[in-house]
């Protein structure tokens, strides 16, 4: 038997249990697809079942969130897709395809307010989404994005900023 | 230092609401909000924005790779890959990490299963907290073994079971009668020992202690240290006392400490145990997907049980059980622990107490399989008794079954500390993570339960007693044993037999969703097990069997939790799905009560739709509903957990809006006070009255999450408060905010049960409302607000906060009656067997009923309560075919009815309105005390309800009421994968609900039938046009799914921007599956109102209305603008 393998496995998996939701829907934010995003977030897992867990231990979700917002850029940037919209449309098919009421007005004043997400530009958004959706801290993001922390501060503070003006834009 | 300037654009405001600020620069901004309006706006403008952002967000599905790419991945890891050194513990760590880091996921279990174990890595707090820490133990070989003795799993279970059913803990049937040997019960082991017998005990000893070489203590310590795992290897290498009560010092109170010995004693026994790595893998190959998970129980059934004695010194092979069992779980955890964070001593306590938590497993998602809770006071103590909690279903759901999820789950029970010197946490630092913050709530959360059940099971031990020898054979023969006449017995027999041919004619038409999709989210959140209601024969003779008897429940949690799973794509954990709570969220047209009585009760049968020849009784309670503008006043305390944890996500936000919405109901004579609890815990606004409304949104306002808890002086402020202000006459009432990491500064959860107990005496009642996500505590939140004369209600979005704390307020403070049972006497002569529909846990005793020192549920002003039985016709069981039942065809009256039933298993469809006899089913019963009486004179009432006349009456004439409650329960049914879901999938109860659809509460039913179509989508079901509810059989387009559907949309690209999408579904007549109708600016269409204007395009059976024509749509941004660190000023647009 070979406790290390099984360790790898185990580990890998665990893995995939928890962040393989997370990085495809932040995938699908970069490529736009689905598709596409599940492929990026399947390389990212299979790249993380040759990585030696030593070097990742400690750090997985920025190294999970790093590999795979490289490599959905890469896709991105080889499908000259733009990032914007397909969140954006599951969630008004997630408001859309229930019949008024309640719950989908609900959902449409979430759904609104990411729609104003949308309109900030892609560096806001994308740490907006590494720390809100997936609570990465500054650090983290930073080491993710390449960029310095307070940068990364900087980021957040006037993406939110700006959003709240919109969501005010929005309900005036 | 002069005062600082304010500037807005000064991005260390958000830093500090994100804890993310510098140290350097803390004192600073915490000046300037002190001295500057303005920086406190703006801060609490970031708040809000951040809270309504993240709700938002956590809206946004949450795709998963396909079924193929998992696969693969899957592929990759079985192939030669480079397998890291045997690193002892196989879980990833990381706590920094977003949601994920929550998850200190250990997988410890066999790998196989894909069970994955994980640890809640204490931190300090918690493993004060949850002074003993549970520890989920996967499977190791040597327990195996052992629970493949059959002795063992007999005596085991019973206790686990009986405790548990005892506690009206449904959750309690750990285990499965059926399920072979996997199920072991830890506690068993030490239980077992101490109060049951030494043979069982004695042979699991045995076992695992061969199985222990002492090599492979030293294999773990070596690889912990290797791994760098201090925790760990404290953990393990704790064989010395001395060393323990050091570490735990650190941590815990000194007392605690001393304590602990014996835990860490544990552990370090365990230790011994395997690597983590070690213990799966064979366990994995042995077992073939058994799980087996241990997991120390207090057993206060051995403690209350004479046997008080330490689990280890009582039996000795109780011990070595123990201990084995547990290492494996326990090295994991700490292993990760220590990795992750840097080694905290907390830790250690965490590993000793060591918590672990099945997580879902990779196959299949289900929460928490096994949680383990040992309290090291409780180890130590002469009380404590080692419980193990058995884990899951046998392998056989696991292995065999891809889709066990569904299937019963198992339940864990945590046990109680003892109230006495549990450790008293005194965090040493603030979480710095998220991630942290979660894990020391989930640690403190598991912690909890268990005592309560631990209390419980002191009561029922004798009953425990009882049971274990009914317990080991099949479900259904549960009834076989004691008490039960020649004849009920008989009958059984006919029950077994029937229903194994109802479970034949099921299996064709299997259709049950595949097992939830291993989503990511649920890992830690926590559900007590629900094992289902049988169905139980009636004897004369035996008021247990004929007599059912509950407490209501009006609360209704499991429906918006269960929404929210489905919001997200994913099917709710069978074990989060309370169906009472389905039913019960939604109202019902029962009479108004009247006169003086403070509620109605309605009654009605009808043929049951998934089993036709079945009969379905509905009994509806209506409590009398109290005007709004007539309320008396209230005087209410919030008590808000406002921990580093309650900032995480959506929840303190959505509590102040909560509140807000509450404070706008207020009249003038309504008191409202807040208490927090945090390290700084305190009355945050006095009590005050309504008529200083800003004074009190102020309060709110400046509400924020932060630091630790301290929570038990906040509620004893709560009800202080709460007593001070009392109105007699009035509402007096206190409204817990939390998700469930109600951990208290000194105490274990059990504690405060206890205390919120002893408060809920002086007559002001509880309710507990649950927020968050992702690390939801409901088994627990549920328990408080039933010890506290309360409701459960989960929040999961606004707009249920507006229905709880605005539309319904009145319901929600005020209650009308309390302790109320009901209790359905079931006629012998005409009942072949019965089934309560759901409330597992809210089952009492028949002598409970007249027990007025029995709690029991409390109902609020115009509050519905259903309670829903299956009913199988006696003559139906006595007319089986192939069964020598005949000759109690003699018995009185049978053979005289009418005999349209034959082999009803054959052909249930066919039996829709078999015969009825027109005589008495059953009687309904009720008492209950008044809202303001302590002891009061209960009042009964009887409500007799007789079957159907021959012929039945077939579901389709029943009333709207109870059509649309049987589609909720069969919908709740099928969520769980429930075995007495008979015929009916979400299809069906989709259209009966479509055709319940009254003006009653309609709202509330469409947006369900929206969740019913959506958990078809889920599972991939054609959710489609239904011919018989949409009009017309006009074929129509087939649906894209949501992703293509939207590609097509855009016209390959032509149009981007998507701002609307509304549903159209007849439009394809008049245009097709899909057009390019162009730019269009109505605003209104199809009933659809507030349309932008736009690009209209139709892929049936959306519009899609998009702002931009795409100009070259083909000139994406350049990518590096996302990720390059871009200069500040270019930012602001």
């Amino acid at each position: 038997m070979n406790n290390g393998q099984v360790s790898q496995s185990e580990w890998v998996r665990e893995a995939l249990l928890q962040y393989e939701g997370p990085l495809v829907r932040y995938a699908q934010r970069i490529t736009g697809e689905l598709e596409l995003a599940r492929d990026v977030v399947q390389e990212t897992f299979l790249k993380l079942c040759r990585q030696e867990r030593a070097e990742v231990d400690g750090h997985l979700s920025q190294w999970l969130f790093t590999v795979c917002r490289n490599r959905a850029l890469d896709v991105q940037r080889k499908e000259r897709r733009m990032t914007t919209t397909t969140a954006l449309d599951q969630r008004t098919s997630t408001a859309g395809d229930d019949t008024p009421d309640a719950a989908a007005e609900q959902k449409d004043s979430m759904a609104r307010v990411l729609q104003q997400l949308d309109r900030l530009p892609d560096n806001q958004q994308d740490v907006i989404r590494l720390k809100f959706q997936n609570e990465l801290s500054y650090r983290e993001i930073a080491e993710i994005t390449g960029l310095t922390v307070s940068n990364v501060g900087f980021l957040l503070h006037v993406g939110l900023k700006r959003l709240r003006e919109l969501m005010q834009v929005e309900l005036a | 230092m002069t005062n600082p300037a304010f500037n807005p654009e000064d991005p260390r405001l958000t830093a500090f609401v994100l804890g993310e600020i510098d140290d350097s620069d803390l004192a600073e901004i915490e000046q300037l909000l002190e001295t500057s309006p303005e920086a406190q706006a703006a801060v609490k403008e970031i708040e809000e924005t951040i809270g309504v952002l993240k709700v938002s967000l956590a809206s946004e599905p949450v795709p998963e790779l396909t079924t193929e790419q998992r696969a693969a991945v899957e592929q990759q890891l079985a192939g030669p890959k480079m397998a890291p050194p045997a690193e002892a513990v196989p879980q990833p760590t990381h706590r920094s990490g977003g949601q994920a880091g929550k998850l200190f996921g250990v997988v410890a279990s066999v790998a196989a299963l894909g069970l994955l174990v994980t640890l809640n890595r204490p931190d300090a707090q918690t493993a004060h907290i949850s002074p003993g820490g549970d520890v989920a133990a996967t499977s190791t070989p040597e327990l195996v073994a052992m629970n493949d003795a059959a002795e063992n799993e007999e005596s085991f279970f019973p206790d686990a079971r009986g405790a548990s059913s005892a506690d009206r803990i449904s959750a309690s049937t750990l285990l499965k009668p059926n399920s072979t040997s996997a199920e072991l019960s830890l506690a068993a082991g030490s239980l077992e020992g101490l109060d049951v017998s030494d043979t069982e005990s004695g042979q699991a000893g045995p076992q695992p202690s061969n199985s222990l070489p002492e090599t492979e203590i030293a294999k773990l310590q070596l690889a912990s240290e290797k791994a760098e795992l201090p925790t760990f290897r404290q953990g393990v290498a704790e064989t010395k006392p001395a060393e323990n009560s050091a570490e735990a010092d650190e941590v815990s109170q000194p007392a605690a400490a001393g304590r602990s010995n014996s835990p860490q004693r544990l552990v370090a026994d365990t230790g011994s145990r395997p690597q983590g790595n070690d213990g799966a893998m064979k366990s994995g190959d042995v077992l073939e997907g058994r799980s087996l998970s241990i997991s120390g129980r207090p057993a206060e059934v051995s403690g209350n049980s004479d046997s008080k004695s330490d689990p280890f010194s009582t039996s000795p092979n109780d011990s070595s059980l123990v201990s084995r069992t547990l290492p494996p779980a326990a090295t994991p955890g700490s292993g990760e622990s220590a990795a992750g964070n840097s080694g905290l001593p907390q830790q250690l306590a965490g590993a000793a107490g060591g918590k672990l938590v099945n997580a879902p497993g990779v196959e299949g998602p289900r929460p928490v399989a096994v949680q383990t809770d040992k309290s090291k006071g409780r180890l130590a103590g002469p009380a404590i008794g080692g419980a193990v909690a058995e884990s899951p279903e046998p392998g056989q759901s696991v292995a065999s079954q891809p889709g066990q999820g569904q299937q019963k789950k198992n339940v864990l029970f945590v046990e109680e500390a003892p109230s006495a010197g549990q450790t008293k946490q005194v965090p040493p630092r603030v979480p710095t993570s998220e991630a942290e913050i979660r894990q020391r709530e989930e640690a403190l959360a598991r912690g909890g339960e268990g005592k309560k059940l631990a209390e419980l099971s002191k009561e029922s031990q004798t009953q425990l007693q009882t049971r274990l020898a009914a317990i080991d054979s099949g479900a259904v023969r549960r009834f076989s044993g004691r008490g039960l006449g020649l004849k009920g017995r008989d009958l059984q027999e006919q029950l077994r037999q029937y229903s194994d041919n109802l479970s034949l004619a099921r299996s064709s038409l299997e259709r049950m969703p595949e097992a939830r999709q291993p989503g990511f989210g649920f890992g830690s959140e926590y559900y007590e097990a629900i094992i289902e209601n049988d169905f139980i024969v009636p004897v004369i003779g035996d008021k247990e069997k004929s007599l059912s008897t509950i407490s209501i429940d009006v609360d209704t949690a499991s429906y918006a939790n269960m929404r929210r799973f489905l919001h997200r794509d994913q099917l709710p954990p069978a074990d989060s799905v309370r169906i009472e709570e389905l039913v019960n969220y939604f109202k019902y047209n029962y009479p108004e009560p009247e006169g003086n009585d403070p509620f109605s009760v309605k009654t009605e049968l009808a043929s049951c739709p998934w089993q036709p020849s079945h009969r379905l009784a509905m009994i509806g309670l209506k409590a009398k509903t109290i005007d709004k503008s007539k309320r008396p006043p209230t005087n209410l305390v919030f008590l808000l957990d406002v921990s580093g944890s309650m900032r995480a996500s959506n929840k303190l936000p959505l509590v102040q809006q909560s509140m807000r919405l509450l404070v706008e109901e207020m009249t003038e004579d309504d008191r409202v006070s807040i208490v927090t609890y945090a390290s700084n815990a305190g009355v945050r606004l006095e009590s005050t009255l309504g008529s200083k409304k800003q004074e009190i949104l102020n309060a709110i306002n400046s509400l924020q999450a932060g630091g630790s808890t301290n929570g038990e002086g906040g509620i004893r402020m709560a009800y202080d408060e709460a007593n001070r202000y009392y109105f007699q006459g009035g509402a007096n009432r206190v409204i817990l905010c939390s998700d469930g990491d109600f951990n208290v500064g000194k105490s274990s959860d059990g504690d405060l049960v206890e205390l919120i107990q002893e408060k809920a005496a002086s007559g002001v009642f509880l309710s507990v409302f649950g927020f968050g996500m992702g690390n939801l505590k409901d088994a627990k939140l549920e328990k408080l607000a039933d010890k506290g004369n309360g409701h459960y209600g989960y929040i999961d979005n606004l707009n249920e906060a507006k229905k709880v704390f605005q539309d319904e307020l009145v319901g929600t403070l005020y209650t009308v009656a309390k302790d109320v049972k009901l209790q359905v006497e079931f006629n012998p002569a005409t009942v072949g067997a019965y089934r309560l529909i759901g409330y597992e846990n809210r089952k009492l005793a028949a002598q409970d009923f007249t027990d007025d020192t029995k709690d029991a549920g409390e109902i609020g002003s115009g509050h519905t309560v259903t309670a829903l039985y299956e009913i199988i016709p006696r003559q139906l069981l006595l007319e089986q075919p192939s069964v020598d039942g005949l000759k109690y065809q003699a018995a009185p009256k049978e053979t005289e009815e009418d005999s349209a039933g034959t082999a009803p298993a054959e052909k249930p469809a066919e039996l829709v309105g078999s015969p009825g006899s027109g005589e008495e089913l059953l009687t309904v019963k009720l008492r209950y005390k008044k809202p303001d009486e302590e002891v009061s004179q209960p009042v009964e009432q009887e409500y007799p309800v007789k079957d159907l006349n021959i012929g039945g009456r077939q579901i389709s004439k029943a009333s709207d009421d109870l059509r649309f409650a049987a589609s909720v329960a069969s919908f709740g049914m099928n969520l769980r994968g429930s075995k007495y879901r008979g015929n009916w999938g979400f299809a069906e109860a989709l259209e009966s609900a479509q055709g319940a659809q009254s003006d009653f509460d309609q709202a509330e039913r469409a947006e369900y039938i929206q969740l019913v179509q959506r958990a078809m989508r889920i599972t991939g079901q054609q959710v489609g046009p239904q011919p018989r509810t949409d009009e017309g059989t006009t074929t129509r387009p087939g649906e894209l799914d949501a992703t293509a559907a939207r590609v097509k949309a855009s016209v390959d690209g032509k149009y981007r921007r998507l701002v609307k999408k509304i549903e159209v579904r007849d439009d394809f007549q008049r245009f097709g599956a899909f057009n390019d109708y162009g730019h269009w600016d109505g605003t209104e269409y199809a009933g659809h109102k507030d349309l932008p204007p736009g690009n209209w395009v139709y892929v049936y059976p959306n519009w899609y209305i998009w702002a931009e024509a795409a100009v070259p749509a083909k000139e994406a941004v350049p990518a590096a603008e996302d990720k390059a660190g871009q200069a500040p000023s270019d930012e602001v647009r």
